[in-house]
C-alpha cells in the first residue's frame, strides 16, 4: 500500500497546471516519469522514495477515482485531482453523479497515511 | 500587552465564495447575512490583528512534513494556489501579517506548552483566506495564521485543541506588543468532500444541532467526549475542522458562546459562534 505516493502524485498533479496539462494528455507516460523521479534506486539521494504498486499504478493511468478512492486515497484532495482531469472531458454534474455512485460502494476506506 | 477583544468561529467552505458574490440565491440568504452580521461584530472589536486558526487543505502543508500546529509568521502572506483559482474562482491576492505578534505567539505557545511548528514562507488557502475576506472585506487588518492539522489523520485529540486556545489567550496576553487581536476560528460542521454523501447538504445533520448546542452551552466536557475520530468521520469525512473551533472555546475558556448557529443552504451547514473574550486576568 502506498497511499501517501498516490496522494502526492494527485497532489501534483492538481496543483501544477503543467503536471494537469501533461497527465491528461498522455496519462501512462506522466505516470512512468513520475515513477521514475520518486523511485528511491533511481534516485537514490532522494528522500522522495516510494513506490506505486500494480492497483495503484493501472488506477492513476485509468483515471479510476473509484480504485483510488478504494484504496485509501485521501477524499479532499481525490475529488479535487478528479474533477481537474476529467472535466470538461465530462460535465462537473455528470462527474458528481459518476463519483458518487463508484465510491458509494467502499463506505469510508481508512485515509490515513 | 495584547488584548484579546474577539472570538469567533466561521466556516471556509470555498464553494461559497462565488456563491455568495452579489444577490445571492433564495438558500443562501440566511448564510450571507450571518456573515454580514460578523463583519459588523469584528469591525465592533477594532482589532490591530485577526488571527485565524485554519486547517490548510493538503495545499501548503503535506504528508512530507506535516505541522500538528504551526504559526505562520510573514509580513506579507500570499494566498491562495492555482488549484483553488480553477475549483473556486478565488482569486490570487496578498495578505499583510504581522511578523512582531507572530514571533510573541510563537514564544509564548512553546512556553506554554505548545511545541508550534514555525514557518517564515509559506501561502494560506482558502481556510484563512475566505474567512478573512469575507470578514474584513477591505484586507487591510495585518493576519496571523495558526494551521492546525485537521485533515491527514492521524489529528491531534480534541483536548489538545483547547489546550492551544488556552496557549494562544495566554501568548496574546503576555505580548509587550499593545495589539488588539481577534481570533476567527475558521472550520466545518458536518461536511463531506470526495466521499459518497458529497454535495447532498449536511451530511449529519444531528450532528450539527448537537454541535451548535456544546457551542451555545460552553459544555466542553461533552466535546471531549464525543469528538473522536470515529464520530467525526461518521458526521462526513472532514468534519475534523470542527476541531478548530476548540481552539476558539480554549482561548474563550470554556465560557458559553453568545451567538451560535448553525445556518441551513444547499451546502454543509454553516457555522457561525461567537464568544465574549474573558475578562484579563490581573
Amino acid at each position: 500500500m502506498s497511499q501517501y505516493v498516490v496522494n502526492k502524485f494527485m497532489r501534483l498533479v492538481n496543483m501544477d497546471p503543467a503536471a494537469l496539462e501533461a497527465y491528461v494528455a498522455d496519462p501512462a507516460s506522466f505516470v512512468a516519469a513520475f515513477e521514475a523521479d520518486v523511485d528511491p534506486d533511481r534516485q537514490p539521494w532522494s528522500v522522495r522514495g516510494g513506490r506505486l504498486e500494480d492497483h495503484e499504478r493501472r488506477a492513476l493511468v485509468e483515471r479510476d477515482y473509484g480504485a483510488l478512492y478504494a484504496l485509501g486515497a485521501h477524499p479532499y484532495l481525490l475529488w479535487s485531482f478528479t474533477e481537474a482531469v476529467w472535466v470538461p472531458e465530462i460535465t462537473r454534474a455528470e462527474l458528481v453523479q459518476r463519483f458518487r455512485a463508484a465510491v458509494t460502494p467502499f463506505g469510508y476506506p481508512d485515509f490515513g497515511t | 500587552m495584547g488584548t484579546l477583544v474577539g472570538i469567533f468561529g466561521t466556516t471556509h467552505n470555498p464553494l461559497l465564495w462565488r456563491t455568495l458574490q452579489g444577490d445571492v440565491a433564495d438558500d443562501l440568504r440566511a448564510t450571507k447575512a450571518s456573515f454580514m452580521e460578523f463583519r459588523d461584530r469584528v469591525a465592533g472589536a477594532r482589532p490591530d490583528v485577526i488571527l485565524v486558526v485554519a486547517t490548510d487543505h493538503l495545499t501548503q502543508w503535506f504528508d512530507d512534513n506535516m505541522p500538528a500546529f504551526l504559526v505562520g509568521r510573514s509580513e506579507l502572506i500570499p494566498a491562495t494556489f492555482p488549484n483553488e483559482e480553477r475549483e473556486f474562482g478565488i482569486p490570487v491576492d496578498m495578505l499583510p501579517g504581522d511578523l512582531g505578534l507572530a514571533r510573541d505567539i510563537l514564544t509564548g505557545g512553546l512556553e506554554r506548552g505548545v511545541d508550534f511548528s514555525s514557518s517564515r514562507e509559506f501561502r494560506a488557502d482558502h481556510s484563512v483566506y475566505l474567512p478573512y475576506a469575507f470578514l474584513c472585506p477591505d484586507k487591510d487588518i495585518p493576519v496571523v495564521p495558526v494551521f492546525t492539522n485537521a485533515i491527514a489523520p492521524p489529528f491531534p485529540p480534541a483536548r489538545r485543541f483547547v489546550e492551544v486556545g488556552r496557549a494562544l489567550r495566554a501568548a496574546i496576553e503576555a505580548s509587550p506588543l499593545d495589539r488588539r487581536v481577534v481570533i476567527v476560528a475558521s472550520g466545518h460542521l458536518a461536511t463531506e468532500v470526495g466521499g459518497p454523501r458529497q454535495f447532498q447538504g449536511a451530511p449529519d445533520p444531528s450532528f450539527d444541532e448537537q454541535a451548535v448546542r456544546w457551542v451555545a452551552d460552553g459544555d466542553v466536557e461533552a466535546m471531549l467526549a464525543e469528538l473522536t475520530p470515529a464520530r467525526m468521520l461518521a458526521a462526513g469525512n472532514v468534519t475534523a475542522q470542527f476541531l478548530n473551533f476548540l481552539v476558539a472555546v480554549g482561548a474563550a475558556e470554556g465560557r458559553p458562546a453568545v451567538h451560535a448557529a448553525g445556518v441551513r443552504s444547499r451546502f454543509a451547514s454553516s457555522p457561525f459562534f461567537a464568544w465574549d473574550p474573558p475578562e484579563v486576568r490581573p
